[in-house]
């Protein structure tokens, strides 16, 4: 169980990007931790209300009054990192932790569908940090999917300075084309070592697992021999393909996408090593003896000369 | 004095038989060098994958489609360069001068024996653009360094295929003691080599050009 309280304010970092509030001029009050809460989703991509999408939240963390925050038990075994958050971080950490929530089937706090104008109210909410995973949903020929999000509830209003028990939330969506035909496609997975000076403690070896819509597919080994990657090919298009990581010890994993690849970050927890000096080292000597030929070749035929006259002298 | 002329006599044929013994030494090892460097050249080729041109940068997030596969190196500059392995070496690619008709491979390491092989990484990765390069001054090797022009160009494949594309900017001599001067600066690439004598190092840099 972790406390920490530099979360909060970048809680609300996330926050911002959904509902448009700004923290600059927050002055709110200590957190009423029995009130109870709501979470509204609007979920609407360009426009248009997308109906019957289901919505899970996950409870990642308890709130205080004084705005401290404890992380859930089963999240805190997770090794993903909460220190040190950015704005930018949030939704790696949203990525991250949506891969071993749907893996490990939690159940979640609350649930629900969206109504015909794209409309979800989830009532009965505990103040508190949550993770929030859409599921996919089609309309006519196209996929939509919502980015997973993470958002803390209260959330502060700019307007008023005051604790927001009932947020609106307007979750980022992806759309993709139903194909006439199951299409393929391919997932690969890159793992990232972030551990400079701490190389020797990378374990040789690295199990990943390929999740299909949360459950385990497959589960591959990476180690330095495959480059620290693999490659899935002939995956049906039509399920959510994921990857996570077993968990190792002394690193914390972040999982980002580009392209096809899923990159899985390791940072190293522990102490690094002091940092050596460099080494003095000269640089290699990388050259043919040449030198020496016309030295020696000249010197014998001067010596050969010398040793000619001298016999020509003593001849006479 | 007859007999003193007959020893410096002999002596001389010595010093010149040495000469001549060390040139056919040279000569033989660079022939050697030039040989081993055409068959693991030709094997290692074989390793790698069709190359594709290498990138500059990853395109921006919102413009980045779903179904495309970036390399490695763009989405991990600082990994380790990756390494084929002939006969328990490990290679890290190909490095090409075409205005010396010169293709070699180019080991992982750095080591006396390794240098008799082929060229060697001696710092740097080719994903964070400061990669420096050494290798005997074998004539099939960089022993015609030296005759590089300023724009010439010089190409390096890595194992998976990646081309990375310079340009020759600048010929430089530099002394055996300046390790941290050899791998520091906005170099791109860095090749260097014995000089004729030994005593100092001819080096090449290059800057990164977009693949043609």
């Amino acid at each position: 169980m972790k406390k920490w309280t530099k979360l909060f304010f970048t809680a609300l970092s996330a926050l911002l990007l959904l509902n448009s509030l700004s923290l600059q001029s927050f002055a709110a009050d200590k957190i009423d931790t029995a009130q109870e809460a709501s979470l509204t989703i609007c979920y609407v991509h360009e426009e248009q209300p997308l109906s019957d999408a289901e919505f899970n939240l996950y409870r990642v963390a308890d709130v205080s009054a004084d705005v401290q925050f404890t992380v859930d038990e089963a999240i805190a075994s997770y090794p993903v990192d909460f220190e040190n958050m950015d704005e930018d971080r949030w939704a790696v950490l949203a990525n991250t932790l949506q891969g071993y929530v749907e893996k490990d089937a939690l159940m979640p706090s609350a649930s629900g569908k969206t109504d015909t104008a794209g409309r979800l109210v989830i009532q009965n909410l505990k103040p508190g940090l949550y993770l929030v995973l859409g599921t996919r949903v089609t309309v006519g020929i196209s996929v939509y999917s919502a980015v997973p999000f993470l958002i803390c509830i209260p959330s502060a209003d700019n307007s008023t300075g005051e604790w927001n028990y009932d947020p609106v939330a307007y979750p980022k969506t992806t759309v993709n084309e139903v194909p006439p035909v199951p299409e393929k496609t391919t997932v690969k997975v890159l793992m990232i070592w972030n551990d400079k000076g701490s190389e020797s403690k990378r374990p040789a070896q690295i199990s990943v697992q390929l999740l299909c819509d949360g459950e385990p597919y497959s589960t591959v080994t990476l180690s330095k021999e495959n480059h620290w990657s693999y490659i899935w090919n002939d995956l049906d298009k039509d399920h959510s393909w994921n990857v996570i990581e077993i968990a190792i010890e002394n690193y914390k994993v972040e999982q980002t996408k580009d392209g096809i690849t899923f990159c899985l970050t390791n940072t190293y927890t522990g102490t690094p090593p002091a940092k050596p000096d460099p080494p003095h080292n000269p640089l290699p000597q990388t050259g043919l003896l040449w030198w020496p030929v016309p030295a020696l070749v000249g010197a014998g035929i001067m010596v050969v000369v010398i040793a000619l006259v001298l016999r020509k002298r003593s001849v006479k | 004095m007859k007999k003193r002329g007959t020893v410096l006599f002999i002596i001389g044929l010595i010093l010149i038989a040495a000469g001549i013994a060390l040139a056919c030494f040279n000569l033989v090892t660079d022939a050697r060098a030039e040989a081993v460097g055409k068959t693991i050249a030709k094997h290692l080729m074989q390793q790698i994958p069709p190359t594709v041109p290498a990138l500059d940068d990853l395109p921006q997030s919102s413009d980045m489609p779903e179904e495309v596969e970036y390399p490695d190196y763009l989405l991990d500059p600082m990994r380790d360069m990756p390494t084929v392995e002939l006969d328990g070496i490990a290679y890290v690619g190909l490095v090409r001068i075409p205005s010396q008709e010169l293709e070699l491979s180019v080991l992982a390491e750095c080591t006396a024996d390794n240098l008799k092989v082929a060229p060697c990484r001696f710092s740097g990765s080719v994903y964070l653009d400061n990669m420096v390069i050494c290798a005997h001054n074998y004539s099939s090797h960089f022993g015609k360094m030296i005759n590089l022009r300023i724009g010439d160009a010089v190409t390096f494949t890595d194992v998976e295929g990646n081309v990375f594309c310079y340009s020759v900017l600048e010929l430089e001599t530099v002394q055996p003691d300046q390790q941290e001067y050899m791998q520091t600066g906005d170099w791109d690439l860095t090749l260097f080599t014995c000089t004729w004598g030994g005593a100092s190092r001819v080096t090449v840099r290059c800057e990164r050009v977009p693949n043609e």
